[in-house]
């Protein structure tokens, strides 16, 4: 026995919906469902998924269905969780259960290429919120994961950026180098703390 | 009679004079809590005015609270108090020591232990429960810590825990600790055991500590809360030290070491920290990977797990495999936390052979170091010890007042060269006879004896603390004017870390100015590092609050390197944490409904006696030109910058004197002096305390 409901109907703009059968409609919640869990099986392992892992096994989404079920999943109170991310160029998805937006924001920036946004972003944040400059050598921690080499090709071509002229860069007595924003640091503050983080917080445990 | 629950009720009296062995109720000081509290009442009430340190008529007090041995979470700590040899006025201080000897203590039926007298030949004390005995320690004295515990864990069982002195105690140097298990010590008071005799004592029991009826269960749910919710890493500090996927936040400072990746590598098999997220208390213990932090990467690979104290899911302190000690006489082993590892290093005052400053000749040396310290009973003075040698050696000051002879003998082409076998030269002749033996004197007797300069007080990377020469414990650079009022108060380097702690969380400053407004009455109370603002009432409160929960945690007794809980690392509770903790604890152990601020003022009550006391033996109510005294440094540094700007520390001299009297004002003490009134000391329930310093003329 099946039974016709109306899961999408949209009656007072007078669009009715296409009525499907129980079965379809189960189907379409399980393919909800899944790539909610499967999102969140991911992010707990701190790894995001993009567009094109679903059209893989075990999840096997059609392309044109996979805009209209993440609509769907995001409209589910219970995965209300899911994140949806449009990059340059794919979907990202991530439960903030397990994965905060700004960490997310790094390794979609990171996948992307995009190393000019990620050290800028990154540097302008610590700047504004804590404030503190911020090592160069955390690029070479994930999720940045940036070799040194290609930190500093990176680097190299970003001072010369008008867009990214408020990165400035201090060094601490030990020669550690910090990067900071002059946006939310003056220079003589940003100098002070590279000084406390590299050398001076050793000398007060 | 109530059953008395938290507290035991017992206090044991040791005469070493007479041989006396009393027990007495423990409850008359139970308005002071326990730990300091009652230590300075002791001292207060018993020991003469003017007593120095190493006479017979000072006592020692060693004590702890009604939370200790409850297994409430990181309150494995043990209080000691009595004059302190290294304080110009031999004023009051406390040690403290972590490990298991304070709950030890309770489980063998006592709140404190009073020493008092001294013996003729050298002794040790055995308790076992009520069974309690002076014992011959002849065979022992001249021996280490590590023979001195392995010789009474012989005689004891090795369940014993046992405290000892070491040569340092022995031979009465004002640098000297008194060391439980081998390696949690406690500073400062080594050399009143040796001016006794006492080599040790020697502690087991098998008594409960009880919690008030019907109280088990909710005491279960707050311990649940606490290591669900609430705590964080070593220092509370709540935000990892990397990146991490659950945390919206991190900090380089973060002793919230855990990650993926991160191993306790010399465990077979290895285990690996992984990501510590909040809500998982089987993880807490994971959280904190002190060995990397304290010694650098190359520890990973050597450290064999992460241990601490009684009762404490943040493990702290380091066990490491370092086969490279035997080449120096020493089992393979070392077992540390924070100074006891970077005081030896600073002692390297030419670098390392390898040239890296957390490389493997580093860590040899922070290993050997560290066990030469506590096997001997030395004393770091939180770091200044290799302070002072660096600036007696850099300055050539050493070769001036060591006799040429002596100084010939020392091998500093070891220093020189950066060879970790420096350690053994510098620690021997550190217990030794000779004149190099004198930089255990501590600062000010060390400056007396050597006619130190104004460039040894008021060099900023000396850390002196002024002529009541101490150092400097997160200070001016920790707060701006909080730190300074905190570092005043004390006799000793402050011990406090109430407020760096909460500086310290990692936490972005909005929200660290945040939950200041709603902890002490507005954000301006916290100033962003190193951009700082003139003096406000708000600070008074901030440093007042900090300094009264440094003397609860001392009493009650939990470790103030964690405690208390401002902040939480759950971002469900917007980081907010829980600062009534202590408070909920104390009512279901003693089964006394208190408040958080009913404690609070406890605490003010424990305080006011720590400086009464101070103001008894220095003999003088002018705490405010005496005793609270800012070194020059606090004003001088950066010379090219004002204070208030952006990128320092430099504080005003004007601005400081209003923050003493701000914070006077806040404790009620008298404006003009700083000593408490005796309608401060009335209010408190310190009549008694009035009453005799009104006897000596030391009331304002």
């Amino acid at each position: 026995m099946s039974y016709e409901f109306n899961i999408t109907g949209d009656s007072e703009n007078g669009n009715e919906a296409e009525p499907i059968s129980l079965d379809e409609a189960e189907e379409v919640k399980d393919i909800v469902a899944l790539i909610g869990n499967f999102v969140r099986d991911k992010s707990s392992e701190g790894q995001l998924v993009n567009g094109e892992e679903l059209l893989e096994e075990p999840l096997s989404v059609e392309v044109e269905d996979i805009i209209p079920t993440i609509e769907e999943l995001r409209l589910r109170e219970d995965f209300s969780d899911i994140i949806m991310y449009k990059g340059k160029e794919k979907i990202y998805l991530y439960s903030e259960k397990f994965i905060t937006p700004n960490y997310a924001n790094i390794m979609i920036t990171a996948e992307e290429k995009d190393f000019f946004k990620m050290i800028v972003d990154t540097v302008r944040q610590e700047s504004r919120i804590y404030p503190r400059p911020t090592s160069v050598n955390l690029f070479r921690k994930a999720p940045f994961n940036m070799s040194k080499d290609e930190f500093f090709k990176v680097y190299n071509q970003l001072k010369r950026k008008e867009e990214y002229e408020d990165i400035k860069e201090v060094k601490a007595s030990n020669d550690a180098i910090y990067l900071y924003s002059d946006e939310f640091m003056k220079k003589a503050h940003a100098r002070s703390i590279a000084e406390w983080i590299e050398v001076e917080s050793e000398q007060n445990p | 009679m109530a059953k008395v629950t938290g507290w035991i009720g017992n206090l044991l009296r040791v005469n070493l004079t007479t041989g006396n062995i009393t027990v007495e109720d423990s409850m008359k000081y139970k308005d002071l809590v326990g730990g300091a509290g009652l230590g300075y009442k002791v001292i207060f009430d018993e020991v003469p005015q003017g007593t120095k340190a190493f006479d017979e008529a000072n006592k020692v007090v060693i004590a702890v609270g009604p939370l200790t041995g409850t297994a409430a979470p990181c309150s494995g700590r043990t209080n000691i108090t009595s004059l302190a040899p290294t304080n110009p006025y031999h004023a009051i201080t406390d040690s403290h020591m972590g490990g298991n000897f304070g709950p030890w203590m309770k489980f063998a039926g006592y709140d404190a232990i009073i020493i008092e007298g001294a013996a003729k030949s050298p002794v040790w004390v055995r308790i076992e429960d009520d069974k309690v005995s002076i014992e011959d320690a002849g065979s022992l004295w001249g021996k280490g810590t590590v023979d001195t515990t392995k010789a009474i864990n012989d005689i004891m069982g090795k369940e014993a825990c046992i405290a000892a002195i070491g040569q340092a105690g022995e031979k009465q140097r004002n640098l000297a600790s008194i060391v439980n298990s081998v390696n949690h010590s406690a500073g400062g008071h080594g050399g009143i055991l040796g001016a006794k005799n006492l080599k040790a004592i020697g502690i087991i029991g098998k008594r409960a500590v009880h919690l008030a009826d019907e109280n088990a269960k909710e005491w279960l749910k707050l311990n649940e809360y606490m290591m669900s919710d609430i705590i964080g890493a070593n220092n509370q500090h709540v935000v990892p030290n990397t990146p991490q996927p659950w945390a919206e936040y991190h900090n380089p400072g973060s002793r919230w070491t855990a990650q993926l990746g991160l191993f306790w590598g010399a465990a077979n098999p290895p285990v690996e920290t992984g990501e510590c997220p909040p809500g998982d208390k089987n993880k807490v213990g994971l959280r904190t990977q002190k060995a990397i932090f304290d010694l650098g990467p190359v520890a990973e690979e050597r450290t064999i797990k992460m241990a601490g104290c009684y009762s404490c899911p943040i493990r702290c302190q380091s066990n490491m495999y370092m086969p490279e000690l035997e080449k120096y006489g020493l089992t393979p082993y070392a077992t540390s936390t924070c100074i006891n590892y970077s005081s030896p290093g600073t002692a390297m005052v030419k670098g390392y052979a390898d040239g890296e400053s957390k490389g493997m000749d580093a860590m040899i040396t922070k290993c050997l170091g560290s066990r030469l310290a506590d096997d001997y009973g030395i004393w770091s003075n939180y770091g200044q010890l290799p302070r002072d040698f660096r600036h007696m050696y850099n300055s050539g000051k050493l070769k001036e007042v060591l006799p040429k002879e002596e100084y010939d003998s020392i091998n500093f082409d070891l220093l020189e060269k950066g060879d970790p076998g420096w350690m053994l030269e510098y620690y021997n002749n550190l217990i030794g006879d000779g004149e190099f033996s004198h930089l255990l004197d501590g600062p000010y007797w060390m400056a007396q004896r050597w006619s130190m300069g104004d460039e040894y007080w008021n060099e900023y990377s000396n850390n002196i603390w002024s002529k009541m020469a101490y150092p400097k414990h997160h200070s001016n650079e920790a707060g701006a004017q909080v730190g300074v009022l905190v570092n005043i108060m004390f006799n000793r380097d402050a011990n406090s870390h109430t407020h760096m702690n909460f500086i310290g969380a990692g936490l972005p400053i909005g929200l660290l100015k945040e939950i200041a407004g709603e902890v002490w009455g507005s954000p301006d109370a916290l100033d962003a590092p190193k951009d700082y603002t003139p003096m406000n009432e708000y600070k008074a409160k901030f440093a007042k609050w900090s300094i009264d929960r440094n003397f609860l945690h001392d009493s009650i007794t939990l470790c103030n390197w964690v405690w208390p809980m401002v902040v939480s690392p759950s971002k469900s509770r917007n980081y907010r944490g829980d600062t009534a903790l202590e408070s909920k604890f104390f009512s279901l152990a003693t089964g006394i409904e208190t408040s958080e601020e009913e404690l609070d003022y406890m605490a003010e009550r424990i305080c006011t006696l720590h400086r009464a006391a101070t103001i008894k033996q220095m003999a003088t109510i002018d705490m405010r030109n005496e005793h609270d005294t800012i070194p020059e440094w606090v004003f001088n540094v950066d010379p090219d910058m004002e204070p208030f700007t952006e990128g320092t520390v430099k504080l005003d001299r004007d601005d400081m004197q209003l923050a003493l009297t701000m914070l006077y004002k806040e404790y009620g003490w008298d404006e003009k002096t700083g000593a408490p009134t005796r309608a401060t000391y009335e209010k408190l329930g310190l009549k008694d305390v009035a009453d005799e310093l009104e006897g000596l003329n030391l009331l304002p």
